[in-house]
């Protein structure tokens, strides 16, 4: 399971997951109440084959969060995408098992105010369009906590004359945080 | 070396006289409930029992203990038909399946119990079927039909080898057997109180004064002579229906009375060798002041099976959106489609066959509670406005790969589209002459120009662009060109979708 912030719909947030959804093969990409219709020829153009797509779009959130569940918990593998905005934390935690149990991928779309709220999933990001592609932000992840976000190009993208002007600059490393025979 | 096991199953349902009556899932409304016969009474609910009526009351006592309490004639041809329906369950799990003396069902199941993973399980799984059914039983297990036969009366267990059947046997007091019954006192009389001494007795002198029934049974019990059998067969044609006692007016009782229709339905598919591709069930409704017809839920399915569990799965959500005009008084099950069971994958490796089933049913699932119109697959069209070309259909429809890749352009992988398209395109603001989305927009490429449907009314003449904002979100926006518009009049502008 992971979990995307996403400021808005529009920022890229399919177009990062295209090499999943092109690697997907033979599993089925389930979209759960996406925030608009999905476009299936931008979704072929990512190479993803369109017979594979099943978009789920129910009325109510109880509903939607059943439809999620029960494709998790279905046998074969899928890649699902998930779009809420309101989850109360034990929903998440079962939705959460139910995607360990799942051997697909589960993509969980919410708000960036959401962001400061607990959730159970392993890997949660902050998503923000940039310059020819997205920056990536790590609200948490396994390991230590990653200050500095990742910007990945994205197509289509319109800045290849040129590089990008404002390209985050690494973090310079504090004093003695290296050993001095390294430095030499 | 593999052989066989001899191994037989006896079934016996102590409470069939209640429960042909009264399912023991429906024992939730607390009405005692009392069968009678020839004005004593035979058998009881826990309600009853509890408020101090035993066997053998007559109907005076009984109204005076309980007023309330429901009482029935006990009716034989009522118990047989569920007898019937128990049988037909159990015919899944092996094709010999026999009715014996006081209504105990014998299963001739040595073949069966390397598919169900021995004894245990298959007698659990005998079990969870007939709590489904509704209703109580007791299993015994033993090498032979008599002895199966003997324990089940007795009240039940399991032995599997032939000694320890003898052992369990000597045990059983000498009543069991119906043939010894009328010699009672007479037994009782000797001391004779278990099978051992009844054994112990000389032949010759049992066979005189007890006929030569009883030896008939002791022997077949013990292995020693043999017996003949008259299988239960299926119907040619599948109907199975339950009336339910007392009104029900919840769609989870009514799931547990279709549920036993199911177990039928699966036990007569497996004897059949068929899959079922569509089952229809009726509801019957109680009859007010006009006669309400009957409310038929269908399901289809899409892939035939043969297993009850995603007919149950399908149904449960179909029935949570009935509404109740009336109380339902009886369920009718009825087979719409068949077809020959496809044979089980033996191969070594999971195959994709196997999910895609799973897939399948999941859709059927989302579909049933969700509505049709509410699970899509893509249907793309060869149009050049994108609100055409991104059509969608419902997962019901077969949409075949071909056709799909002939609709798409042929240089997909080079299209610059969105990933999002409104359902409707906004109108956009201008400010300072510039189209204003949460910030003004700035056009990065385009424009594309799309001149369609000038043969129908919804015209398009449209340009689209590219647009980007201050946050450097992309946009796909058009503007619209309207013929003979002069340069007074404003462009009007569009927002139709989104790079997501």
């Amino acid at each position: 399971m992971v979990e995307a912030h996403v400021k808005m719909a529009g920022s890229g947030e399919v177009r990062l997951l295209a090499p999943v959804l092109r690697a997907a093969g033979k599993r089925k990409v389930v979209f759960v109440q996406p925030p608009h219709a999905p476009n299936a020829l931008a979704l072929a153009a990512m190479g993803l084959d369109p017979s594979l797509v099943v978009w789920v779009n129910p009325d109510r959130t109880a509903d939607a969060m059943w439809a999620c569940e029960q494709i998790l918990k279905s046998a074969g593998a899928h890649v699902v995408l998930f779009w809420q905005n309101q989850v109360r934390t034990e929903n998440l935690r079962r939705l959460n098992l139910a995607a360990g149990a799942n051997n697909g991928a589960f993509f969980m779309f919410r708000p960036l105010a959401c962001a400061q709220d607990p959730s159970p999933a392993p890997l949660r990001i902050a998503l923000t369009p940039a310059i020819g592609g997205i920056l990536v932000e790590f609200v948490k992840r396994r390991g230590p906590v990653s200050e500095n976000g990742l910007l990945i190009p994205l197509s289509p993208s319109f800045v290849h004359r040129h590089a990008p002007v404002d390209r985050p600059v690494p973090t310079p490393a504090p004093a003695r945080s290296v050993r001095p025979e390294l430095v030499e | 070396l593999f052989i066989a096991m001899r191994l037989w199953i006896g079934l016996y349902l102590p409470q069939l006289p209640l429960e042909a009556f009264v399912p023991n899932w429906s024992n939730s409304d607390d009405a005692p409930c009392v069968v009678l016969e020839q004005e004593k009474v035979l058998s009881m609910s826990r309600q009853a029992r509890a408020s101090g009526i035993k066997p053998a009351m007559r109907r005076g006592r009984v109204l005076m203990l309980a007023p309330d309490a429901t009482i029935h004639e006990r009716s034989t041809a009522r118990e047989a038909e569920a007898l019937q329906a128990v049988a037909l369950a159990l015919l899944k799990y092996t094709p010999c399946v026999t009715l014996a003396e006081e209504s105990i069902l014998l299963l001739d199941v040595g073949a069966s119990l390397t598919l169900f993973k021995g004894v245990r399980a298959l007698c659990r799984r005998i079990g969870e079927d007939l709590r489904g059914l509704g209703f109580t039983g007791r299993l015994s297990s033993a090498p032979t039909a008599r002895a199966a036969w003997m324990l089940a009366r007795a009240g039940g267990g399991r032995v599997l080898k032939q000694q320890s059947m003898s052992r369990h046997l000597d045990r059983l007091p000498a009543l069991v057997p119906v043939a010894a019954r009328p010699f009672a006192s007479w037994l009782e009389g000797i001391g004779c109180e278990t099978i051992a001494d009844l054994r112990r007795l000389p032949r010759p002198g049992l066979q005189r004064r007890c006929g030569r029934q009883l030896l008939d049974t002791l022997d077949s019990a013990f292995g020693t002579a043999p017996e003949l059998f008259e299988w239960i067969e299926a119907a040619e044609k599948f109907e199975a229906k339950i009336e339910l006692f007392g009104r029900i007016e919840s769609a989870d009782l009514l799931l547990s009375g279709a549920q036993r229709l199911i177990l039928q339905l699966e036990g007569w598919l497996a004897s059949k060798l068929m899959a079922a591709e569509g089952v229809t069930l009726f509801l019957q409704f109680e009859r007010g002041r006009e006669a309400r017809p009957m409310e038929a839920i269908e399901v289809l399915l899409s892939e035939p099976v043969w297993q009850g569990d995603h007919i149950v799965r399908l149904l449960k959500e179909r029935l949570g959106k009935v509404v109740l005009p009336a109380p339902v008084i009886g369920l009718v099950l009825e087979v719409t489609k068949l077809k020959p069971t496809a044979p089980i994958s033996d191969s070594l490796f999971p195959d994709d066959r196997k999910t895609d089933e799973d897939h399948v049913k999941t859709l059927e699932l989302l579909v049933a509670r969700l509505g049709a119109d509410r699970v899509l697959q893509p249907k793309p069209v060869a149009d050049h406005r994108p609100e055409v070309a991104n059509s969608w259909t419902t997962v019901q429809e077969k949409v075949r790969a071909a056709d799909m890749a002939k609709q798409l352009p042929p240089d997909i992988g080079s299209m610059l589209q969105p990933t999002w398209l409104l359902a409707k395109p906004i109108a956009l603001l201008m400010r300072n002459h510039r189209p204003y989305y949460t910030s003004p927009l700035r056009m990065i490429q385009g424009p594309e120009r799309v001149e369609a449907a000038w043969w129908d009314t919804a015209t398009a003449s449209r340009d689209y662009f590219i647009a980007e904002g201050a946050g450097h979100e992309l946009l796909y926006v058009f503007r619209e060109r309207i013929a003979g518009s002069t340069d007074e009049n404003e462009p009007r502008w569009y927002l139709h979708g989104l790079f997501g």
